[in-house]
């Protein structure tokens, strides 16, 4: 089984499978355009070792899923959060790390991957408030005083 | 709060997430910063999916014959099922609508969902199918529009009227082919293309016309609206959040503090809405020998008359587009 060599941003060096490096269609077209095997490792700039190592442990779990439906129906995979067992486990990191990993996902492009972790944050968001939403994602309210009003006021309601 | 920057994910990424959350936690997640509200209104993907039929799926029931749902998909999430939307007006302006859906409410008065079209502004054309209430019942349809009289009694306690659109359904046969196609397909006068925000200001506003314009039109034997809507004098507001949850989750249960709404449900489960607006009817007679008095006596009689059901109207609308 040939193997290639991932080099993160940090510049660690980490051996995989080709089959499994696969699982990034960037990486897949990559390997493709250069036409074989390459001895050099391939720079992964944008994703850092702890990373890339999360990154590559799903690969490896999921290497041998079928290929994602070519046909692309959005709305096929819709609306269902339903995530596998091994997936919700890989996926209880802190929120950093996790989206660390759906930034790789897109960049990598592995899309089943980035579903999972799309899929974990709208469990997250679901059945909070916005003020509960926004200190889970730390996220600053930019409302103006009189939009604040308005959403307390619907705050009032969404309490059920 | 001191805000640590934390990682930034990208906007279709947001936009793919979001698009897992149900209509209700995508309003709520709306409320949380400008970013969040301009992506979930935006959106193309996630606006589409407001019109899309998955909606129902989520234990939804259509109150429409199978044949029908091809149209039917196309309204807005927000009207498309029953007790979807929940009007307060008070003197004439609104102060609050109350989306509920998945058991969530949500007041969305200034949400940018109410500038979405009611409908998707699509090439809607005559292949609607026949509306369930539209069959040779034509005497009856006629007579049932006759009972949308005096918006008066839509007013409740402090002269806040209450009321809730659970339900609309689409043209008649007589607003059909030969009548569309002459008006073009430019001016597509047939397909409701007003925001949510129109609908509900219109009600609103011009509460009284409406109900009257329609009323003359069709006891003339003229359908000229390119929808109907249903709407009920819905509780106190105050009770509202209790009452709202007997409707979605006691359904069944045939509590019995309130017989005429236990009813109108039964009604509504079957598909029928006959026998409510004949109940309601009589309901409604009794209902204008007293509201001839001033608003202000209202108060009391309300409190007075704790037997009464509070569900007070339950009229169908329809007006031009």
């Amino acid at each position: 089984m040939s193997q290639i060599i991932l080099l993160s941003s940090d510049n660690v060096e980490m051996k995989v499978d080709k089959e499994v490096a696969e699982r990034s269609i960037l990486i897949k077209n990559m390997l493709e355009d250069v036409g074989e095997t390459p001895d050099q490792a391939i720079p992964i700039p944008n994703v850092n070792e702890g990373v890339l190592r999360k990154v590559i442990e799903w690969c490896e779990h999921h290497r041998n899923d079928p290929p994602p439906p070519a046909d692309e129906d959005s709305d096929s995979r819709k609306k269902s959060t339903d995530i596998e067992e091994w997936d919700q486990k890989f996926m209880q990191v802190d929120q950093e790390m996790l989206f660390e990993i759906i930034l790789a996902a897109n960049y990598l492009d592995i899309k089943p991957l980035l579903d999972v972790g799309c899929k974990t944050v709208a469990n997250m968001i679901k059945g909070k408030s916005p003020e509960e939403i926004r200190k889970t994602f730390n996220i600053q309210n930019d409302f103006t005083p009189e939009e604040e009003d308005q959403i307390r006021r619907e705050n009032e309601w969404a309490e059920e | 709060m001191a805000h640590t920057p934390s990682i930034q994910l990208p906007v279709e990424t947001l936009s793919q997430i979001f698009s897992y959350l149900s209509f209700a936690d995508q309003l709520i997640a709306s409320l949380t910063c400008h970013l969040w509200q301009d992506i979930i209104f935006n959106s193309k993907l996630l606006r589409r999916r407001r019109y899309h039929p998955e909606g129902q799926k989520d234990g939804y029931k259509l109150y429409v014959q199978p044949e029908q749902v091809e149209y039917h998909h196309r309204i807005h999430m927000l009207f498309d099922r029953e007790s979807s939307l929940l009007l307060t007006i008070h003197q004439g302006k609104l102060e609050h609508i109350i989306a509920s859906c998945n058991y969530q409410s949500i007041d969305i008065i200034s949400s940018p969902v109410l500038d979405e079209p009611m409908m998707v502004p699509l090439d809607i054309d005559e292949s609607l199918p026949p509306d369930e209430d539209d069959n040779s019942d034509n005497e009856l349809h006629k007579k049932e529009h006759c009972y949308c009289d005096p918006c008066m009694e839509l007013t409740g306690k402090d002269g806040r009227m209450t009321f809730e659109i659970y339900y609309i359904t689409f043209p008649d046969k007589d607003t059909s082919s030969s009548k569309h196609d002459s008006y073009g397909s430019k001016d597509k006068k047939i397909t409701p293309h007003e925001t949510i925000r129109d609908v509900v200001n219109l009600i609103a506003q011009e509460g009284i016309f409406v109900f009257k314009r329609h009323q003359e039109n069709n006891c003339n034997g003229e359908v000229d609206g390119p929808f109907y809507m249903k709407m009920r004098l819905s509780k106190d507001k105050d009770n509202d959040k209790d009452e709202d949850k007997d409707k979605d989750k006691d359904k069944d249960k045939g509590k019995n503090r309130d017989s005429q709404f236990d009813h109108a449900i039964e009604g509504r489960n079957k598909g029928s809405w006959f026998e409510d607006e004949i109940d309601d009817e009589d309901n409604r007679r009794n209902h204008d020998d007293e509201e001839e008095d001033d608003d202000d006596d209202d108060d009391e009689k309300d409190e007075n008359e704790g037997e009464r059901p509070r569900w007070k109207a339950l009229s169908i609308l329809g007006f031009r587009s």
